[in-house]
């Protein structure tokens, strides 16, 4: 008897500690109202169209927006290989733009 | 589903019954051929016979572990040979003890467990179960084993194990198919009194040996030979075949 | 209610006697069960996100394109689609690309027009002036600067542009402004030397929703170079990227699920020729053979709950607590600014039953059906020795 009841109560705990894990998730969700809506204010304040997930190739970086026919890609030099272009770097040789930051301490020249 | 004591006709009715292993199959074997016979309560009845004469086959009939091929077995009067198998599995939980010539014990399972398993799906309170399997190992000097596994004791110990379990419901009938055959000469004095006790406790024994030291104890009150399949010899005076 | 609990216990002291096996089992299944849940938590979580946040996104976005590439597209095709009726506000965007060749990064550079009131999710002000930048945490991560330093640009004729940081986006947008450099719309065009007639796209407004598959519509027959890109595609382009993404993961880690159930059919389909006397002693004292089912569907069920709700509890703490660290990889390629996120806890219930179905009832299964055999014996097998 003992055995089943120790057995049962270890499940039982695990399930309701599961079970509450998925209920704080749906109650935190609720509670976040709030923050759902400063994320969509800045959606519709910069229209943005795409989450930033990957930030390389316009079929990554803005998956909705890119042409229907193109085999061109925004990232230099990276041809799309689907599915593994968005898993092997591409090797661009000869770009040198560059981006700098200078420290607002600094003296400009 | 119980026995009725204080009914005087035969416990067990057996009519004309044959049992037939692989019928129509090559291997097809005859283990029992027209056989009839009826037990009566309180009897201790020695099936004899050579090995492969059909003992165990009449054993696992008697005890509704198998259906017969043809004929009729009644336990009192009722006829059991054609019961579902629910039913058989209840009769043979209820009415009676198995004590089988390998002992059949779970090997990797505690003494306690080993008497109170067997009994799980009977209606009766785990407590109670427990009383009664602490009772009968006491009873047979095992108190301080209950905990060991099966595997750590003697062969007489585990035979004694074997006994306790199939008390375990307090059957009216107990089978029992070479109880000695593992058994140095010691023990098996011990076990024929341990047997004769539960004969007069008024339980009916069958027992199924070739051991001499068995058919030939003053306890067995009857001796039914076998020889391929079929019954040669029904004895019921108690005198040497 | 007594045989249930009796059977219990026997299923139990059965477990627990093969307990080594049966333990490295439930850690071989809970392994399989919180991959494939990992997946599951962390693809529903960025969906969610994306279908969210962007139900706030411009109703139409309409692009150029010509010879079958997107090309800049007239300001004055903004004027034809205004006068369609139905349509609200149509805004030209300006936005493209810039490419870091040191830490080999793509920023993504946004231009603004007009006055914008403080947005919650970021740090700083919109740039007022045509020297002024917003950036994203992303940025401000791999580069280092703060509010108030300045951002260096050459623009394609090597001239050098400066922009004063006066915002930095939150971390909390990161999944949406990560990588983002937000520029006012004419500072965007000098830079990039884009005509004033020209721009990125166009976003429209429409007022009915369920007008805008006939407007677009209408958008592309009058205009027939242009593309228009309504929200509702948006949305379902997300929906279908994640099926996919979470799709390839999966098809990672079937092959975890395939060489589990082969274990379980190993296990199960090999059961031991002890447990097999054992069920055949049980039988022959006067078990069911539903009873000896009844255990063993316990012993089975016993196993998979356990390893689901262990692996599901690892699966969350995996995703939610960790950030899915394993996985992220999976996702990430070969990108340079991939925004730390912290995942919206959220759950399809629908999910985790398809799992528990996909997991369970084959383990079930493969369980039963060897026991069920091995039940139905005959109980004088016993006997017979």
């Amino acid at each position: 008897m003992k055995r089943s009841v120790v057995c049962l109560t270890i499940l039982l705990t695990g399930a309701v500690l599961l079970v509450s894990l998925l209920l704080s998730a749906h109650l935190h969700d609720q509670r976040h109202l709030a923050g759902w809506q400063d994320k969509r204010d800045l959606v519709s304040v910069l229209a943005i169209t795409d989450l930033s997930l990957s930030s390389e190739a316009r079929y990554t970086r803005h998956v909705t927006q890119a042409d229907l026919f193109s085999a061109f890609q925004d990232f230099p030099a990276s041809f799309e290989h689907f599915p593994t272009g968005s898993m092997i770097p591409p090797r661009p040789a000869g770009y040198s733009g560059r981006v700098l930051f200078e420290s607002s301490q600094q003296v400009r020249p | 589903m119980s026995v009725d004591i204080n009914n005087n006709g035969p416990l067990i009715r057996i009519e004309d019954v044959s049992k037939i292993y692989h019928q129509d199959k090559p291997d097809e074997v005859r283990a029992l051929q027209n056989i009839s016979l009826e037990f009566f309560p309180g009897e201790v009845v020695a099936l004899t016979g050579p090995s492969g004469s059909g003992k165990s086959t009449l054993l696992s009939l008697i005890g509704c572990m198998a259906r017969p091929t043809r004929g009729t077995i009644y336990l009192q009067d009722r006829r059991v040979s054609r019961l579902p198998e629910s039913f058989l599995a209840r009769i043979r939980r209820e009415t009676y003890g198995f004590v089988f010539q390998q002992y059949h014990l779970l090997r990797d399972v505690s003494v306690l467990d080993n008497l109170m398993f067997p009994l799980y799906p009977a209606a009766i309170p785990f407590k109670t179960m427990r009383e009664r399997a602490l009772v009968l190992l006491a009873q047979f000097f095992l108190t301080d084993k209950q905990k060991t596994k099966v595997r750590q004791l003697s062969g007489g110990e585990q035979q004694r194990v074997a006994l306790a379990r199939a008390l375990m419901a307090d059957p009216p009938i107990i089978i029992a198919d070479e109880p000695t055959a593992h058994l140095d000469a010691e023990l098996s004095l011990e076990l024929l009194n341990i047997l004769a006790e539960l004969n007069t406790e008024g339980r009916t024994l069958i027992i199924a040996s070739h051991d001499p030291v068995m058919c030939q104890a003053p306890l067995i009150s009857r001796r039914v030979a076998l020889r391929h399949g079929e019954l040669v010899d029904d004895n019921r005076d108690g005198a040497g075949l | 209610m007594i045989l249930n609990v009796k059977l219990l216990e026997y299923s139990l002291s059965s477990l627990w006697r093969r307990k080594e096996k049966n333990i490295a089992l439930i850690i071989v299944y809970a392994l399989v069960i919180a991959t494939l849940g990992s997946v599951l938590l962390l693809t529903h979580a960025l969906k969610t996100e994306a279908v969210t946040t962007l139900t706030a996104a411009p109703e139409i976005v309409v692009q150029r394109t010509q010879g079958g590439r997107h090309e800049l597209i007239p300001v004055t095709y903004a004027e034809t689609i205004a006068g369609f009726p139905g349509v609200g506000k149509v805004t030209p965007r300006v936005w493209g690309y810039y490419y870091d060749s040191l830490i080999k990064a793509n920023l993504t550079l946004v231009g603004v027009e007009g006055y914008h009131e403080q947005l919650e999710l970021l740090e700083g002000r919109f740039p007022q002036a045509a020297d002024e930048c917003v950036i994203g945490a992303g940025v401000a991560e791999a580069f280092g600067p703060q509010i108030g330093d300045l951002l260096v640009l050459e623009d394609s004729s090597k001239r050098r542009s400066e922009f004063r940081v006066t915002g930095i986006f939150r971390a909390a947008s990161n999944l949406l402004t990560n990588d983002l450099v937000v520029l006012q719309e004419a500072a965007l065009r000098d830079f990039f030397a884009m005509p004033a007639e020209l721009a990125t796209d166009l976003t429209v407004q429409v007022y009915n929703p369920r007008e805008v598959s006939t407007i677009a519509k209408k958008i592309a027959y009058f205009l027939p170079d242009s593309r228009p890109i309504t929200r509702e595609e948006l949305l379902h382009t997300y929906d279908s990227l994640f099926n996919w993404r979470s799709g390839m993961m999966l098809a990672v880690f079937i092959s975890a699920l395939m060489a589990f159930l082969i274990l379980a059919w190993d296990r199960a389909t090999g059961i031991s020729a002890e447990e097999k006397r054992e069920i055949g002693i049980l039988k022959a004292l006067g078990w069911e053979t539903s009873h000896v089912l009844g255990a063993k569907l316990r012993e089975a069920l016993l196993i998979s709950l356990t390893a689901f709700i262990v692996g599901l509890l690892l699966a969350w703490l995996h995703v939610f607590v960790l950030g899915a660290p394993l996985l992220m990889p999976l996702l990430k390629g070969w990108s340079v600014l991939f925004p730390t996120f912290d995942l919206t806890r959220v759950v399809d219930l629908y999910q985790l039953a398809v799992l528990g179905c996909v997991t369970i009832i084959p383990y079930l299964a493969c369980t039963l059906i060897p026991a069920w055999k091995a039940a139905s014996s005959d109980p004088d097998d016993v006997m017979r020795g």
